[in-house]
């Protein structure tokens, strides 16, 4: 993605909204505060995110809104229209879209005889690939662990023993 | 089951932009916002599917906190398209 933000800079925003952590582990734990969410962006800045970034709230409600699954992209056209939504973040299908929609924003204002058409597709991505290609379980051991227990069908993972339930900060999570 | 997870998730998210309150919902689809690591894929893609706003409608506006300081609006980008991506560090 980044490599495309480059290549469309002068066409296209590019905006990066930071949301839960997907596979929290010991070291990056599950938030419980706002700033934890602000300082594990700053890891991923750190890590050669270069475009803009927003950080959601706690419990995320911008990330709600769009669907809430974890690495979803959206295509918002130069109107503030939906033009593509895929629940899954696959760079050369969202460099096709974006080429397009670019495409038939210029034919529209061409002012041609065209007709807008609805279309929706459903594609196939290796499971445990992660959007920017890098390492899976930043996380550490705690999250690659749960991982595999939840593809072995042994445990949800819904439960993390890193929080305990009923809040307070469980040790080992550094508090900013 | 599933359904009913889906149907209280839209209901928080459909409040959310609005009403800031009701959005800090620390529950989402049957489990903790941020405790979830995995989630029954059914409903999590279900929620995606039918409650996300659709290609056509209006992107639902919101404003958020830039990393490096300052807020950022959706909206204020109008004019050239807005590639969105959501994720995080793990």
């Amino acid at each position: 993605m980044e490599e495309l933000a480059r290549d469309f800079a002068d066409q296209a925003h590019f905006l990066f909204v930071y949301v839960r952590e997907a596979h929290p582990g010991e070291h990056y734990p599950p938030h419980q505060y706002f700033e934890q969410k602000l300082l594990h962006a700053k890891a991923l800045r750190e890590r050669g995110m270069t475009r803009p970034m927003v950080v959601d709230s706690l419990y995320g409600k911008v990330h709600r809104r769009y669907g809430g699954v974890s690495n979803m992209s959206w295509i918002i056209d130069h109107t503030g229209h939906v033009a593509y939504r895929a629940s899954w973040t696959v760079e050369p299908d969202i460099r096709g879209s974006l080429e397009e929609i670019l495409r038939t924003r210029d034919l529209k204002r061409g002012g041609g005889q065209n007709a807008n058409y609805y279309r929706e597709m459903i594609g196939l991505r290796p499971a445990s690939e992660r959007p920017d290609g890098g390492q899976h379980f930043l996380g550490g051991k705690v999250a690659e662990e749960q991982f595999r227990q939840a593809q072995a069908g042994r445990q949800s993972l819904n439960r993390s023993p890193l929080v305990r339930p009923g809040g307070g900060a469980p040790s080992g999570v550094p508090v900013p | 089951m599933v359904q009913e997870a889906i149907d209280q998730a839209a209901a928080v998210a459909a409040e959310a932009l609005e009403d800031p309150e009701l959005a800090e919902s620390p529950e989402f689809l049957g489990g903790l916002y941020n405790l979830v690591v995995w989630k029954p894929k059914t409903a999590e893609h279900e929620f995606f599917r039918s409650r996300s706003p659709k290609v056509g409608e209006m992107a639902p506006d919101f404003t958020l906190s830039r990393l490096e300081g300052g807020e950022l609006t959706l909206s204020s980008l109008r004019g050239k398209p807005v590639a969105i991506e959501f994720g995080s560090i793990t």
